[in-house]
């Protein structure tokens, strides 16, 4: 840490000498600081207001909204009293839910600009449901029942340069902050979590998350090279209730005991972390630029000690060796070494012990990728670009979690994209990969992407767009394995399948009113291997082939733009969506006498209105009004669901002056 | 290893060298690109003008004066500053055919008539026309050593091959910031991709149409070596910046899977809670076989354990990014329970 300070002092103290012989060298009188350095007037706007909220049901409709009344106030100053220049900004909206800015700049020696974004997130209160009451155990214990939860999340960005008079230097501090405070449910596994005492439970905690991420960098240009040098410290560090103790039973096999104690569960670790990065390139004024970023990163978790060491590394060539042909070059490698303490003991408040648990490693990596592509613009109306990656993956550590240590993806991508008239445009894409031993069930051996959109002017204030993609995914060789580890090979080919549909039409009614409609599909499709266990003894693995899972989304969206007079401005959208999923697994041992699908069987139907308006009175006062109004309505009433219907209503009044 | 730990010494090397390297401390352009602009505005003869002849004559009293003079750029427009040197013709090309044949005499007659004296614009660079590497070249030529280093990799990047110039997010008459401001961003990047946009109508989404969090908090617009044009290096670097506590490194770690937070979330938006990809259990159920649903008891019969295990596979396995317990169930196998 001391050699941090040395470093950033020693910078600090280089600039501040620069700073001084250039003060030494331009001091002017104030007349000839009047005559440099152009006078405008400060602008200030100040607005006062009101936001009112009503709620019907769950909170979910206003998911990102504090559901509070409360009394507004924005404002906002530009003040150039050059050299200094200087701009505020803050809007709030109530104590949980408000924007703020502040930039300042000294001539262009010195910049600082803070932004805080704050907003509350509303979270859910599942209900944990015993799906079969004719059968015990499970137990299930509510422990929050009624609680209301919800975030407050602050996001703070501090960015402050120095630049070095006359000479193209930089000294930068970046600084971030993420403050998450509030109340979440956890939902945890109690009793004895074997299967004659188990006990699914909820409870509340209270969470004081605080991640903390500071870079200090400094680069410059030296002719036709330049680059920057950083280091980053991150920190994560948890309070509030960092870690849950609960009483357990006596649990496990004989060989594994572990007595009945009250234990901690749930445990948020500290993180502590950081980074070094060396960034070069070339300029941009030439033919052939070059760039390339080295970035070494360490992580520990300083809780149970387990590491990370990360490298990522990156090499970009771009030549163009003609006028319409420009040639891409890139390389990338991500090495990340982990290291855990290979055991662990856990000691419950009554002393008794857990000890010398046996942990796997984690697994470890190399990907390199290599990338090659070019854009050819043969006319002017005309570009393609092609391009082709290979991505070389070697595993360490991955043979005990059942994983392949060598993975090889190849990718192919063709697109292209031509004004075919003057108000007719056309743009296509086409992605095909093949991997040799993916390593996961979810990563295709094969996949192909399409896409295209088109864009069609037919008359003077009529603007359409329809945009498809499609992705087709397959692989065969699905490997499944049971608690004891043993590999169980599936039956039926795995197959995917996401469609995008997006077509808008804008309509230039007048120079008064703009309608603008637009219509979005969305629909995933997957079907592979669900494997089960009947019975413990033996363990007979089935398979239920090929079970369906389908999830499907229509979204429907109207906007208004309306100005009936010169002070006067409307603005109205209504969004519509509507969602529905479920899958269908086939074997009647995972159909009765509940479903392993009764909760996923899920219908939303989301409907969002929103106005806002905006009027101009005299001598600078403004008065501005937002409504919003969020139904949020599961349609499918599952009981078994986590949904719950709720309405939220939004308004917002407010008076602006400007001076 | 080495050399990257020896890094913070190196700077210190630099540092102090810096005093003295006093012949670099003049400001000049990197390449000589006078000839450059010359060659576009198709006129080898054109020559440069200064500023007055522009915002001092014809633009004095519009809007264009008035939002330079409260920038950067507008304070270097004067010698006096001891900024570098930038003017209008710095973007647009030398002037001198443009103002060819105005007298001062001509502009403040045109002045008290209340008109803007016009000079042949079709001699500067026709910056409209050029291909979008080119308007990026113009900005480039100067922001190149920005001090954020924002576009150190600007030409890898996916607007750069997509034709996208600085010019299609950064109106430089527009006002005296050039900065995109924080509630615009949304609506730009959703103007050329209306597809993201409607993710975001789907009833579970980042709070970007809120404007509570915006594109470029998880994306590079300036370009990035990195996929998806990330800020940072991977999914999960990428995601952690916020959702610190699923960072880790921990002791029971998801196999590889939080490494790519998008193996099992949509980070726009999902039909289903959580960002989900899939709805609970199919979800978990692609890679990993479910629970066994019955149980032998010791006389024999066979109870049904349905009802404890088809629920949401997060109800119990409620550490799923990674852990440093170890599961209650007696073994030490890393089920993420705790």
């Amino acid at each position: 840490m001391i050699r941090k300070y040395c470093i950033a002092l020693a910078l600090l103290l280089c600039w501040g000498r620069n700073v001084l012989a250039h003060e030494a060298d331009a001091k002017h009188t104030d007349a000839e600081q009047a005559a440099i350095y152009a006078r405008i007037p400060p602008e200030f706007s100040f607005s006062v207001g009101t936001y009112s909220t009503a709620r019907t049901g769950a909170s979910r409709a206003g998911e990102y909204d504090l559901l509070e009344d409360s009394p507004t106030l924005s404002g906002e100053a530009r003040i150039y009293s050059f050299p200094h220049r200087l701009h505020l900004d803050l809007d709030g909206k109530n104590r949980k839910d408000y924007f703020g800015e502040i930039g300042y700049g000294y001539r262009n020696l010195l910049l600082f600009r803070g932004y805080n974004r704050t907003l509350f997130h509303n979270l859910d209160n599942i209900e944990l449901i015993d799906l079969d009451s004719t059968v015990s155990p499970p137990a299930v214990t509510r422990n929050d029942v009624g609680v209301n939860y919800g975030v407050k999340t602050a996001m703070n960005d501090l960015y402050l340069k120095f630049r070095a008079p006359r000479f193209p230097l930089h000294l930068y501090l970046a600084g971030q902050s993420f403050n998450k405070e509030g109340k979440v449910q956890q939902r945890f596994l109690s009793g004895s979590a074997w299967f004659n005492d188990r006990e699914r439970t909820s409870r509340s905690r209270q969470i004081d998350w605080r991640t903390r991420q500071y870079t200090v960098g400094i680069n410059s240009h030296l002719g036709y090279l330049e680059a920057d040098l950083s280091h980053g410290e991150k920190r994560f560090d948890a309070g509030g209730d960092n870690v849950l103790y609960d009483a357990y039973n006596r649990a496990g096999f004989a060989t594994t005991l572990r007595s009945a104690d009250t234990y901690p569960h749930n445990r948020i670790a500290e993180i502590t972390g950081s980074s070094n990065t060396l960034k070069v390139h070339t300029t941009y004024t030439g033919r052939l630029v070059a760039s390339a970023t080295l970035t070494t990163k360490e992580k520990k978790n300083d809780f149970s000690g387990a590491k990370a060491d990360y490298l990522f590394g990156s090499g970009n060539i771009t030549w163009m060796p003609i006028n319409k042909l420009t040639v891409f070059l890139k390389y990338r490698r991500i090495h990340r070494d982990l290291d855990n303490p290979g055991s662990i003991t856990v000691s419950g408040r009554n002393g008794n012990l857990y000890q010398d648990l046996t942990v796997r490693r984690s697994i470890s990596a190399v990907t390199d990728t290599y990338s090659g592509g070019i854009r050819y613009r043969p006319v002017a109306d005309i570009t393609l670009r092609t391009g082709y990656t290979f991505e070389r993956i070697d595993r360490k550590d991955a043979e005990p979690w059942g994983i392949v240590d060598k993975t090889r993806k190849k990718t192919l991508t063709v697109s292209g994209e031509s004004r075919l008239q003057k108000n007719l445009r056309f743009k296509a894409k086409y992605t095909h990969r093949e991997t040799a031993n993916p390593a996961y069930n979810t990563d295709p051996a094969h996949a192909d992407e399409g896409a295209f959109s088109i864009t069609w002017i037919p008359r003077t204030g009529i603007h359409t767009l329809l945009h498809y993609t499609l992705l087709r995914e397959a692989r065969n060789n699905l490997l499944f394995f049971d608690g004891d580890g043993n590999p169980i090979d599936g039956t039926d080919d795995r197959k995917t399948q996401r469609d995008r549909v997006l077509g808008s039409v804008s309509f230039l009614l007048s120079e008064k009113l703009t309608l603008t409609t637009s219509y979005a599909w969305f629909r995933n499709r997957t079907t592979q291997d669900i494997v089960y266990t009947l019975s413990t003894t033996p363990f007979p693995d089935r398979i239920d082939p090929g079970v369906p899972y389908k999830d499907s989304a229509h979204s429907y969206t109207l906007n208004l733009s309306y100005a009936p007079r010169k002070k006067v401005r409307l603005n109205t959208d209504i969004t519509r969506t509507t969602t529905r999923q479920d899958f269908a697994p086939g074997s009647p041992a995972l159909r009765e006498p509940v479903s392993i699908a009764s909760f996923s069987k899920q219908r939303i139907r989301e409907t969002r209105f929103h106005l806002g308006g905006e009027m101009e009175l005299r001598q600078g006062l403004r008065l501005g009004l937002d409504f919003e109004y969020t139904d949020f309505n599961d349609t499918q009433d599952n009981p078994h669901d986590e949904l719950e219907d709720g309405i939220i209503r939004i308004l917002q009044l407010n008076v602006t002056k400007k001076w | 290893m080495g050399v990257i730990r020896s890094l913070p010494f190196i700077l210190i090397i630099y540092t102090l060298l810096l005093p003295a390297c006093g012949p670099l401390k003049v400001p000049k352009p990197i390449l000589p690109i006078a000839e450059y602009e010359r060659l576009l505005a198709g006129r080898l003869d054109a020559d440069y003008v200064g500023t007055d002849q522009c915002l001092s004559a014809c633009h004095f009293h519009d809007q264009i004066r008035r939002d330079f003079d409260a920038s950067t750029m507008g304070a270097q427009l004067s010698e006096e500053t001891g900024l570098p040197l930038v003017n209008c013709e710095s973007c647009h090309g030398p002037g001198s055919l443009a103002i060819a044949g105005l007298t001062p005499g001509k502009v403040a007659r045109d002045a008290r008539a209340g008109k803007q004296t016009p000079c042949n614009y079709n001699t500067f660079i026709p910056i409209k026309e050029l291909p979008a590497q080119a308007k990026s070249l113009i900005c480039l030529k100067c922001h190149t050593g920005n001090a954020t280093f924002n576009l150190h990799d600007w030409n890898v990047g996916e607007h750069a091959a997509a034709d996208v110039s600085c010019l299609d997010c950064h109106n430089i008459h527009a006002g005296p910031d050039l900065k995109v401001q924080t509630e615009e961003i949304a609506g730009m990047c959703f103007s050329c991709h209306p597809e993201i946009q409607a993710e975001f109508f789907l009833p579970s989404h980042h709070p970007v149409p809120e404007q509570r969090v915006v594109c470029t908090d998880c994306h590079q617009q300036h370009g990035s070596p990195y996929g998806k044009s990330l800020r940072r290096e991977t999914v999960k670097e990428t995601c952690t910046k916020c959702h610190g506590e699923k960072e880790g490194p921990f002791l029971y770690e998801h196999a590889e899977n939080t490494e790519d937070c998008t193996t099992c979330h949509r980070p726009h938006g999902s039909v289903n809670n959580n960002l989900l990809a899939l709805q609970m259990p199919f979800l978990c159920l692609q890679c990993h076989p479910t629970h066994q649903t019955q149980q032998t008891e010791t006389d024999g019969s066979v109870r049904d354990l349905k009802g404890a295990i088809f629920t949401r596979c997060t109800d119990c396995h409620s550490r799923i990014h990674g852990t440093d317990t170890p599961s209650v169930g007696g073994t030490s196998k890393g089920r993420l329970t705790h």
